[in-house]
């Protein structure tokens, strides 16, 4: 889960991770951040996320990408 | 190429595995709009996905290179192709796949940067320029007007300007000054373009928009693209107090 926020405030210095609920959903994250974040994520743990993991849900809170990459781990 | 009939098929496209480079900067769901208008089309290549979105003037070309190495090959189309990368401000990233696109024979038309307000105005003179949204009329002049100025606006005009994201700066005449265009979405308000008739400059067009803008709009953020060496435009956000959000775009043609 560090690993989830370190890489969030490395993209996005400016946001406070701990605080903002709807990452997507209220804009802070815009598709380009989600872009980028996904190559970040899959590289830090080292699996494979589809388009169809591309949605606000996944991304909406750092809790829902560490679950996203957990979950991907375990298939 | 193949026009893209629904998410499904554009789910089974996209199934190729991570890209070595891409700028699709876009969810699935950023597609519909495209899809269900008849608008998307796919070309598959050997080591690329190139999505084409049609606009009037260009397709605007999202793409996935699965390996940089192999040339591209571009599709027959009937409009200039527009690719548009987008960068964090240090990354390298970006100037790798601006070479790639040149290499196919793209040339860079311009570069731009995010800016996103993060200040309150500051002396921003008063201006008693009349602002209103516009009627069918207005429309189709505020049209006119992004068109004759597509050089120093974004490249690609939509299909139809929305009267409720127009706003229309009007001379004691009632004679179109300059307009304003805007999106909103996911509490974000994005200026889409800005515009003034050269006739109508330094009159306080801009400032009047700028204030209606902000003052009829309720925005989480509010951000905009501005061309790296638009120095007047530059000067009026700052004004409005907007700073550098730290993001690039540089968008490449390949005419037809």
């Amino acid at each position: 889960m560090e690993q989830v926020l370190q890489i969030l405030s490395e993209l996005r210095p400016d946001v406070d991770f701990t605080r903002e609920q709807l990452l997507i959903d209220d804009g802070v994250l815009d598709s380009f951040d989600v872009v980028s974040l996904v190559s970040e994520l899959a590289d830090a743990f080292d699996v494979e996320i589809g388009v169809d993991a591309l949605l606000p849900e996944n991304f909406n809170t750092p809790e829902a990408m560490y679950a996203l990459v957990t979950r991907l781990q375990n298939q | 190429m193949e026009r893209v009939e629904s998410l499904e098929r554009l789910r089974e496209l996209t199934a190729r595995g991570r890209p070595v480079m891409s700028n699709s900067y876009r969810m699935l769901r950023d597609f519909e709009a495209a899809i269900a208008a008849g608008r998307l089309y796919a070309c598959p290549r050997e080591g690329a996905l190139l999505l084409m979105e049609e606009w009037p003037d260009v397709f605007q070309v999202y793409a996935s290179i699965y390996d940089a190495a192999a040339a591209c090959a571009l599709p027959r189309a009937s409009k200039p192709l527009l690719v548009e990368v987008v960068a964090r401000s240090q990354d390298a990233r970006g100037a790798e796949q601006i070479q790639y696109w040149q290499r196919a024979g793209f040339a860079l038309a311009r570069t731009r940067c995010l800016l996103e307000q993060t200040k309150p105005p500051v002396g921003v003179p008063q201006s008693s320029v009349r602002v209103s949204a516009p009627d069918d009329r207005l429309l189709a002049e505020t049209t006119a007007l992004f068109r004759a100025g597509l050089d120093r606006l974004t490249v690609r005009l939509p299909y139809a300007l929305e009267s409720g994201h127009v706003l229309c700066a009007l001379n004691g005449e009632g004679k179109l000054m300059g307009a304003l265009h805007f999106s909103l979405a996911n509490g974000v308000c994005m200026l889409e373009h800005l515009a003034v008739w050269p006739a109508y400059r330094r009159n306080g067009a801009a400032n009047a928009l700028m204030a209606a803008w902000i003052r009829q709009t309720d925005a989480v953020k509010r951000r905009l693209w501005v061309i790296d060496d638009n120095l007047p435009a530059r000067a009026l956000y700052a004004q409005w107090g907007f700073t550098d959000a730290a993001r690039r775009c540089a968008s490449l043609l390949y005419p037809y």
